[in-house]
């Protein structure tokens, strides 16, 4: 079992964005997944940025990932779309289907993220045979739903040489919108939205009118407000077939987290515990066991 | 709007329910029953040969038409039953206007609900299933007298509602 | 432009029929389509029904298997499929990349449409489907502004549909599980949005709740105007402030851009609301005939009569529509 370190979800500063990588670059972390998948707006890194934080991960050894964005709509986002496929260097996430049709038409092996919609063995044989070499499943499938997805591949035979990995941590991207919901919060249009996200390096929480915590606005991403934890799942996991657990950053502390998943993997001798001050709270875990994904499920052992 | 269609509907309004409401009072619970049956599963004919209404099994829907102060119980076992008043799971209520309205389809049930002109109360799954078992009744192919009864009415509702067009 | 008209019951079919519909959309009665409410939709007699309704009046029927089929669903979907070319629907729409792999092996010859559950914005996405199943057609999503719709007009390799009126998905559609998060069912895996099963309505002497799943998702006061408890039309916190945080009940309309619609090349104009009742139907479909049929007429000179507008309204969520992402300040 593998560790990857998602994609950054929000909008930090260009410093903040080079201390947060700088601070793995020592780590055992295996994969790292990098780049903008929210909002094309935001700018405080460039592609070329991201690159040469890419080759610096990439030069301790470390597999790269260049994350795309998830919803493509103008034309220009497709420009940088096509930028970023044909960077000639690392493998590419696709978060859109325009990411898997520019990537194929570069005869180029691809990842799908989490968006794209693979539900079943037959759309996983699809992907499988254009190229995509490690899929994500859907954030609101569950270990039952994997396993006969995976069961189904291994019959048709493409389960040798493909990887899959499952979002482990980290508040889960719920929806996309062509609205942005913290330019609203802040009463701006979207046009003239300040790139008011770098003011919320974590998102903007929304609670209803009972105080209960519901959702993260991020953006045009709407996201859960507490956070999906499924390290105690793991041995689970690696029996049914997982590669690699991701992990969603967070603005503080993120460092310790991927230590605490690297630890318990790794089955080092000492005490752990699953938790820690350093993890998010409240957590959920109630789509892995596919019932509401907000729910903190224990499982019956 | 006419002179005559406003003092229809305040007959109606003034009148005509306050006397409906006792008659209805007076006609024995036994009678009532047979007549609403008998209506309810001709009119749900078709519905029922396709066995749609196996989801009513179990389950007991109640209409309050709250203008006539009026809840009749209705359940499913292998027809369409009035049944004595007790539990229900789900009651949908609104004034007897408002289910003629309905009945018609001379407006969009949601309409209704979202103008808060019907209330749904308890399990509202069971509340919109039995919506759109209504909704899917076919009109012209209800029994002839009921079909006879739905267009007479239909002529006296724009003088007796006019509202209802709201 | 063609108009493509929802229809849950035979009486909804039927009263498109009669409003003026070009082609009209069914699902049948389980988890295969994205509106899978109790007592809604066509079982096979119904449908054979509507297949000859739809023929003798020269009208298209579709079949939309438009959810996400899982290992343990897979046989119901291709039924699915079977029945519907069985049928002789004239296109299904899909949204499955799997299902359409497999309708495109069994049978080459049937019309798919990619369902807006497919969640395709964008022209490299669009040569995807064309390349790969041969769609014939695309229903977009409703996130895209006008401009947007134009340049993908100019680039597509598909005829497009766009949502002329009906409820607005704020979230892109086919990628939005705000409603499993809160009660375990979604749109993609089981056909629905904030599920009916999970809605609970408080009333009391001054006000409605509305309940998803026990979330309080909003609270109406004595006269308010209710609307159903989607979740992304909740009324909820942000800091101190308490409002419509990601949109408003409102519904979309698009009568008064038709003139800038069918300039930018679009194929056809579908009307949501499968769930709706056969009253809505008509209305909704009466209008818009009469609106297109007024732009044939007019051309450019087309304008929207207040008649429709008052009309549509009253049909409409929250009482009011709005031209949604068409409009440059709504996004």
């Amino acid at each position: 079992m593998k560790i990857a370190l998602g994609p950054i979800l929000y909008y930090w500063t260009r410093q903040k964005v080079f201390d947060f990588y700088d601070s793995f670059k020592k780590s055992e972390l295996p994969i790292v997944y990098m780049g903008e998948t929210v909002c094309s707006k935001r700018k405080e890194l460039h592609l070329h940025d991201w690159l040469d934080i890419a080759e610096s991960m990439a030069a301790q050894g470390k597999e790269v990932v260049l994350s795309s964005l998830a919803l493509i709509s103008a034309r220009s986002e497709l420009q940088s779309l096509k930028k970023i496929c044909a960077n000639n260097r690392f493998l590419v996430e696709a978060n859109d289907m325009a990411a898997v049709q520019l990537l194929t038409e570069l005869n180029l092996p691809f990842i799908c993220g989490s968006g794209i919609n693979i539900y079943n063995a037959h759309s996983l044989a699809l992907m499988h045979k254009k190229g995509m070499k490690r899929w994500v499943l859907p954030v609101e499938l569950g270990a039952e739903a994997l396993r006969g997805i995976l069961q189904d591949a291994e019959k048709m035979g493409i389960s040798d040489n493909l990887e899959t990995e499952v979002f482990c941590y980290g508040k889960l991207p719920l929806a996309h919108s062509a609205r942005c919901f913290t330019s609203r919060a802040k009463n701006r249009p979207k046009d003239k939205c300040e790139l008011a996200c770098i003011d919320y390096p974590e998102g903007l929480l929304l609670r209803s009118q009972e105080e209960q915590q519901l959702f993260t606005i991020n953006g045009i991403q709407t996201q859960s407000a507490a956070c999906y934890n499924l390290l105690s799942e793991w041995r689970h996991m690696a029996a049914l077939g997982v590669d690699v657990m991701r992990l969603s950053p967070q603005a503080e502390n993120m460092r310790a987290v991927v230590e605490r998943f690297h630890k318990v993997i790794n089955g080092s001798n000492e005490e752990i515990l699953l938790l820690d001050e350093s993890m998010l709270e409240p957590s959920c875990n109630g789509y892995w066991f596919a019932k509401p994904g907000m729910m903190a499920h224990e499982p019956a052992c | 709007m006419t002179l005559l269609t406003r003092s229809l509907s305040k007959t109606h309004n003034l009148i005509g329910k306050p006397v409906l409401a006792r008659i209805h009072k007076l006609i024995p619970f036994r009678l009532k029953k047979k007549i609403i049956e008998e209506v309810l599963n001709r009119a749900f004919k078709q519905v029922i040969d396709d066995g749609d209404l196996e989801f009513l099994k179990g389950k007991v829907i109640v209409l309050n038409l709250s203008d006539l102060n009026e809840s009749i119980f209705i359940g499913w076992n292998s027809s369409l039953q009035v049944l004595p008043r007790g539990e229900y799971d789900v009651e949908i209520r609104g004034d007897l206007d408002e289910f003629v309205t309905l009945a018609l389809r001379k407006e969009d049930p949601d309409t209704l609900f979202f103008q808060r002109r019907i209330c749904i109360q308890g399990d509202t799954e069971l509340g919109l299933a039995v919506k759109n078992l209504i909704d899917s009744v076919d009109l012209e192919e209800l029994p002839g007298a009921i079909r006879k009864g739905l267009s007479i009415t239909e002529t006296l509702y724009p003088y007796l509602m006019p509202s209802g067009a709201r | 432009m063609e108009l493509v008209c929802p229809a849950g019951s035979l009486p909804a079919f039927k009263a498109a029929l009669n409003a003026g519909a070009n082609a009209i959309y069914v699902g049948f009665k389980d988890d295969t389509n994205a509106r899978h409410f109790t007592g809604l939709n066509f079982n096979d007699r119904q449908a054979q029904k509507a297949l000859a309704l739809a023929r003798d009046s020269g009208v298209k029927l579709y079949v939309a298997i438009n959810t996400y089929p899982q290992p343990t669903g897979w046989s119901r979907w291709q039924a699915a499929v079977d029945r519907a070319v069985e049928l002789g629907a004239d296109a299904l729409i899909i949204a499955d990349m799997g299902l359409m792999t497999y309708v495109k092996e069994k049978y080459p010859q049937q019309n798919i449409h990619l369902s807006v559950q497919g969640s395709s914005t964008n022209a490299a996405s669009l040569k995807f489907y064309k390349e790969e199943f041969d769609i014939k057609r695309a229903v977009l999503p409703r996130v895209l502004a006008t401009k947007q719709v134009e340049q993908l007009c100019e680039k597509s390799p598909v005829d497009l549909e766009v949502f002329g009126f009906g409820s607005l998905c704020i979230m892109v559609e086919g990628r939005c599980v705000l409603s499993s998060y809160i009660t375990g069912e979604s749109p993609n895996t089981c056909g629905v949005c904030s599920p009916a099963k999970h809605v609970r309505w408080e009333e009391s002497a001054n006000s409605r709740r509305s309940r998803l799943n026990n979330v309080l998702i909003d609270e109406y006061q004595h006269k308010e105007n209710a609307s159903y408890p989607t979740l992304c039309k909740g009324r909820f916190k942000v800091d101190e402030n308490t409002y419509h945080a990601l949109e408003q009940p409102t519904s979309l309309s698009t009568l008064e851009i038709i003139p800038q619609l069918a300039r930018m090349g679009i194929k056809a104009i579908k009307i949501e609301g499968r769930q709706r009742s056969p009253a809505y139907v008509e209305q909704v479909v009466r209008v818009w005939r009469e609106a297109l049929d007024a732009f044939k007429q007019n051309g450019e000179r087309f304008s929207v009569s207040p008649q429709w507008l008052e009309q549509l309204d009253k049909v409409s969520e929250g009482q009011q529509t709005s031209l949604g992402p068409y409009s440059r300040p709504w996004q």
